[in-house]
């Protein structure tokens, strides 16, 4: 080893970057030629990161600061469990809570083809919370990634609810304090309440989300084929996040049962209300809805409406049924239904459901159906 | 002690000892293995227990929380560097050393505070001429010749102090090089 001195300087240099012209090359090329070279050099390395290492070590292993990360981590896992609590144990009256404060509420943002982490991520499926510091010190950015499976319940520190649906994250910064801004890469649920002096703004791709007054918006996401913001409740406007997009000129404004579709064809649809629902069931439903094109069922022993109009309906009925249905057009535009039926039910037992959920009577008149308002 | 989830470790007592055991050394080896600054290798050394926290009850009740542990942090780790693109920032450390496998359990028999003493003293005995042109490379980040103009002594001095105090601390360090290398840096330079 001794053999290894007249190297010294050179490893040393090539080790703090100092090296001169040709000798990173002859350097490498040297410890190339054996194991023994590396294991030389190997070690004079670790001595060199272990330096580095100095103030960190006195840092880390100060006794004052591993109480104060503690108290960091206990207050965050605290936090969680009474989270976990409150939805687990008592749903009827958090829900009740809720909804005594929410204003504007009810956002729901899907994209088609959002992050399919676990493809690409050999990632363990969790939750996962990541903080940053950000140059701010009293800013913690926020970074909730759900590949979990299943929704994931994530309660902010203003009351609101955001249910993240599986492959989708959302990064915020807390706390809030002008606005409530997030982005959101896949799917979820938004639950906002209301706040005039910081509006919650939700960007994904191209458009964002904003919850105006009374009201809340949306946002896109990235290289997705569309983005779909479908409002239960309250008001939010939607908006092109570059000013000068063509596919968007004007704000979109949104009522409770209307959606709004950003793609290739943007468009504003309606879609039956189910005020019962919890979150979690919505989002489900909605993932049904969201495949237009769904295969022939024609060999199956059901059969199935996908967010149809219910005039097609009708006529799909009609068809199966070797029927008459009659209806006013007028009487069902812009309602649309999704639904699925097994062969044998009867048809008047269809219509009967289609007529209670949509406040419509049914009338049998020889073998005709008659629908009125 | 070996622990295992097997043990009433769940309660937060428990977990606080578990915390104060392996934080430390978690974030020191976040540190060497993935060339985090610290204040990154916290941040992955935090949401790793986060994780173990909130999957307590599904863990198999046998494994040991230190392994699941490292094992957490080199998920985050690596995920931390394929999506936040530190990547950039840290690819050319990586390149001189992922391919040295810090091994986990070697790792964490190194007393931090034997280890962050030792290396003070080792540096504190460097004579004291050779002693600050080293700290101003290492800590200060002067280069060799701003060392030179600053000392008013010779780049080829500087040089030579440099290497001896490098050869020194290998020397004074010898014991915690071997817990901490795992050897091999072929992976590297095998064209």
């Amino acid at each position: 080893m001794e053999d290894n001195n007249q190297y010294d300087e050179l490893l040393v240099r090539y080790l703090f970057n100092e090296d001169r012209a040709g000798e990173k090359a002859f350097v490498e090329n040297w410890l190339n030629t054996s194991e023994e070279n590396r294991r030389y050099f190997d070690r004079l390395k670790k001595a060199w990161q272990l330096t580095d290492i100095k103030h960190d070590l006195a840092y880390i292993t100060d006794e004052a600061n591993l109480e104060a990360k503690w108290d960091r981590l206990e207050q965050h896992i605290t936090n969680e469990d009474v989270e976990a609590e409150n939805t687990a144990r008592k749903p009827g009256v958090y829900r009740i809570l809720i909804a005594a404060t929410v204003a504007a509420s009810l956002l729901l943002v899907i994209g088609l083809g959002w992050k399919f982490f676990i493809n690409n991520k050999p990632a363990i499926p969790v939750v996962q919370h990541t903080e940053k510091k950000k140059d701010s010190p009293a800013f913690v950015v926020r970074h909730e990634v759900n590949t979990t499976g299943k929704e994931k319940r994530i309660s902010l520190a203003d009351g609101s609810l955001i249910v993240l649906a599986n492959n989708s994250e959302v990064t915020y910064r807390e706390p809030f304090t002008e606005k409530r801004a997030m982005t959101l890469t896949g799917k979820a649920y938004f639950k906002v309440v209301h706040d005039n002096t910081r509006p919650f703004i939700v960007t994904s791709g191209d458009i964002s989300t904003t919850d105006i007054g009374t009201e809340f918006t949306i946002t896109g996401f990235k290289n997705t084929s569309h983005i779909i913001v479908r409002l239960y409740e309250g008001k939010v406007v939607i908006k092109a996040v570059d000013t000068t997009n063509r596919r968007m000129k004007k704000d979109v404004y949104l009522l409770p049962g209307q959606e709004f579709v950003y793609g290739s064809k943007t468009a504003l649809r309606t879609f039956t209300l189910n005020k019962q629902a919890a979150p979690e069931q919505l989002m489900q439903q909605e993932q049904a809805g969201d495949n237009p094109a769904l295969p022939e069922t024609a060999d199956k022993p059901y059969f199935m409406f996908n967010n149809q109009l219910l005039g097609d309906v009708f006529d799909n009925l009609a068809a199966l049924y070797n029927v008459k249905i009659i209806c006013d057009k007028k009487d069902v535009q812009k309602i649309y239904f999704t639904r699925k039926y097994d062969r044998t039910d009867s048809l008047e037992t269809i219509l009967k459901e289609i007529g209670t959920i949509h406040h419509l009577t049914i009338t049998k008149k020889d073998n005709a159906y008659i629908i009125s308002k | 002690m070996p622990m295992s989830f097997n043990d009433t470790w769940f309660d937060k007592v428990a977990f606080k000892e578990l915390f104060k055991k392996y934080y430390p050394p978690l974030c020191i080896y976040c540190r060497l293995k993935y060339g985090f600054d610290i204040y990154l290798a916290e941040d992955v050394v935090h949401a790793a227990f986060i994780k173990l926290w909130e999957t307590r009850q599904t863990l198999n009740p046998d494994s040991s929380p230190r392994a699941y542990l490292y094992k957490i942090v080199d998920n985050l780790s690596l995920n931390t560097l394929r999506h936040e693109k530190v990547m950039q920032q840290h690819a050319a450390h990586l390149l001189n050393t992922t391919a040295e496998d810090i091994s986990e359990t070697t790792f964490n028999s190194i007393d931090l505070k034997e280890l962050s003493a030792a290396i003070d003293i080792a540096i504190a005995e460097l004579p004291e001429q050779m002693r600050i042109i080293f700290e101003l490379r290492k800590y200060e980040g002067l280069k060799y010749a701003e060392i030179a103009s600053r000392l008013n002594i010779s780049v080829k001095t500087v040089d030579t102090q440099i290497t001896r105090a490098m050869t020194k601390l290998k020397e004074k360090l010898s014991r915690f090089l071997i817990l901490i290398i795992a050897l091999t840096v072929t992976l590297l330079f095998k064209k």
